[in-house]
Parts: C-alpha cells; structure tokens; sequence
C-alpha cells in the first residue's frame, strides 16, 4: 500500500466516532410508518446461542486448534482428504465467527 | 441445505432486474463465444469445478455483507454506509451470477447445495465490536487477500471468457478493497475508554485472524515454500493458480497491504502477529 494511501488511512481514523453512538427515542405523536409491522411484545433476549462447532468459517478455539482439524462431521463436509491440494482458497474473505460470550454467573 | 438456482424460471420483472445488476460494470461478457470442443472433457470438469467453487464462496460473501449491511441502521452509521453496502450485495450477486453462468458456458451446469446453517451469521443486533471485528477481518484482511488472487488468476487465464468473467469481478474487488480500508478506519475512531478496550481486544485477535486465513489460502507452509515453486500450472487456464499460487498470493498481500494498513488504522500489532506467524513457518 502506498504511502499516500496509509497516510489517508491514518487520517480518517481521527474525528468523532461514527457508529455506536445510540439511537434517539421517537417522540410522542409521531405518525405511524406505512410499511412497518405490528411490534411483537417485548421479551427479554435470549441468551447469545454457541456458535456450531468446526464450520469451515469457524474461529479457531482458544487454544488455537484448527476447526479442520476438530474431527466433527459438520467439519469433514468441507476437509479434503490428507494430501489433496484445495482447487481454490475456500470462502478467503469469510472471517472466522466471534467465540460465543461468557456464561452469565447467577 | 439448498440447491442454489440463477433464477426463478419466468418472466419476471425481478428477474429483468437481477440480471440488470448481474451485467459487469465495465466491459462485455461473449458467453457464446467459448468453444467448449477445443478443451478436453478433463479440462472442462475441472474448470467447473473451480467456477462452482467460487460460486459457493461468492453466496457466502453475499450472506455476509448483507448480515452486515443489517446492522448499519442499528448502530447509527450515516446513510452512505449503506448504500455503499448495497453496492457490495450487489457486486457479490454479480459475482456469483457470474461463477454460475461460467458453469454453464463450460457445459456443466451448476447445482451447488448450500448449508444455510453454515453461511457467516451476526448475532442480531451484534454490538459494535462484533461489526468492527468482522469488518477487518473480512474487509481489510479477506477482501485484500481475495483482490491480490483475482487480479493473478486474471493474468494467469489465458482462455477468453475466464478472462472476460475474473476481470469483471476484479472490477469489483478493487472497491471492495477501497471500501473495505476507509470502514475499518472509520471504525478505530475513538470515543473513549470503552473503544480503548475494544481495541485492545481486537489486536489479540490479529494472530488467531491471520492464522485463519493463512489456512483457508493454504499457505501454511510459509513463505518460502510458496516463493519458490510455480505460481501457475501449464495448459488451458480458466482463471486459476496452483496451491503455491494462492499462498504466495496471501504473503504478498500481507506483506504489502494487509500489514500496513492495520498498523495504519491503529493496530501497530499486526506486525508482530505477522512475524510471529512466518515464524511458525518460515
């Protein structure tokens, strides 16, 4: 990447933060939206489920095991065979998923 | 699971309107111009193969973005993110449209089935260090990587249509990379001790990031194994690389962009998650 580039890049990082900043509540007598569905009753949210283990786009585990390499079923879908080159990259720009949050103590 | 179609079979108005979005956005595809009698039936299996491939790995990206894209409201992000994201569902139907037709122009229409359970899924309502998270790992670091492979595979296809097709989704990566950079910088702006902590977790992650990609592009066998042998094989070529091409592909663009760039953005660490991950296997 050229300088200029890395320059501009640093720049953009100053400023105020654009994300994460809240969302105003809507005020009494606003009219209702035309195309918005009747809200379903609040309920709390659900714990954040696990992740599905060894998807091919899975996050290696704490102690840095290869998802390939966890020997789960859902994993050999997309492992190759010991020493058969992969035709292409597999999902190269797919990160892999977030480790699920820390149980919630009682 | 699914069987992933082009099209819903009709005369359809949104049909007329996908393929509008589906046409490049620069230059023409002759789809009727491949001699598929040139090529024995070895070359064309394989080639199917790779366009199928691809065609898999593009629904997963479009899955993404627009998991993504579902977030920008939720966070306050101005209005231009998102239409920069519809840009991108866009070009990822482009490109997946695309792999499909190559498939077909190959004689070998595709049928690829796709898991629905194992398409990249954001937590609803992730918060924003997930979307920050996400963001440079598939932006900065995949969208970098996938642009320095096309752009080889581009010069190495020498069959016209595979070259007409990569260089149509070449087109697209060069924003998607652009894209990519200006979010996750827009992203490590600071609004205090809570993004402080953000930040800090996300570098830890740099190393687990980068050894994950390096697996997914084959390169574990570092740099000088992937430096030293053929980039592409001899033969026909429909937009392809060897094994040490690919990995080579990823060295390079971590070396020269990837690197660089998050040490721009404020994640001076990626150098010694990168040094420690040659080292593993030099």
């Amino acid at each position: 990447m050229r300088s200029h580039r890395l320059n501009r890049l640093a720049l953009l990082t100053q400023g105020a933060a654009l994300i994460g900043l809240g969302m105003s509540a809507l005020a009494c007598g606003d009219p209702p939206h035309v195309n918005a569905p009747p809200k379903e009753p609040v309920v709390a949210p659900e714990p954040a489920a696990a992740p599905k283990p060894d998807h091919m786009n899975a996050p290696p585990p704490a102690a840095s095991a290869s998802p390939v390499a966890s020997g789960s079923s859902s994993a050999a879908v997309n492992v190759l065979p010991p020493g058969t080159p992969p035709r292409v990259p597999m999902h190269v720009n797919s990160p892999p998923k977030p480790p699920p949050p820390a149980p919630t103590k009682p | 699971m699914y069987i992933l179609r082009r099209t819903s079979g009709a005369a359809l108005a949104l049909t007329d309107e996908h393929e509008a979005i589906a046409r490049p956005r620069k230059g023409e595809i002759h789809w009727d111009e491949l001699d598929v009698s040139a090529f024995a039936a070895a070359e064309l299996d394989e080639a199917a193969e790779l366009w199928q491939d691809r065609a898999v790995q593009e629904m997963h990206s479009l899955a993404l973005f627009t998991e993504l894209t579902s977030q920008l409201h939720l966070l306050g992000a101005p209005l231009d993110w998102s239409g920069a994201f519809a840009r991108m569902i866009a070009d990822e139907v482009r490109h997946t449209d695309l792999c499909l037709r190559m498939c077909e122009a190959l004689g070998r229409p595709a049928a690829p089935e796709i898991d629905a359970a194992r398409l990249h899924l954001l937590a609803h309502a992730s918060p924003r260090a997930h979307v920050r998270h996400t963001i440079v790992a598939a932006f900065c670091i995949g969208e970098t990587i996938s642009g320095h492979m096309f752009r080889r595979a581009l010069k190495a296809a020498n069959v016209p249509l595979a070259r007409e097709v990569v260089a149509a989704i070449v087109v697209d990566e060069t924003f998607h990379g652009e894209l990519g950079w200006e979010l996750g910088a827009l992203l490590m702006r600071s609004d205090g001790a809570e993004f402080a902590a953000e930040r800090d977790v996300l570098a830890g992650e740099l190393a687990p990031l980068f050894r994950h990609y390096a697996r997914l592009c084959g390169a574990a066998r570092g740099p000088t194994w992937a430096r030293s042998e053929p980039e592409v094989a001899a033969g026909a070529n429909f937009g392809t690389m060897t094994r040490a091409g690919y990995a080579r592909a990823f060295f390079d663009a971590m070396e020269s962009d990837v690197v660089p760039g998050l040490v721009a953005i404020g994640l001076p660490e990626a150098e010694e998650a990168y040094a420690a991950l040659v080292d593993e296997h030099p």
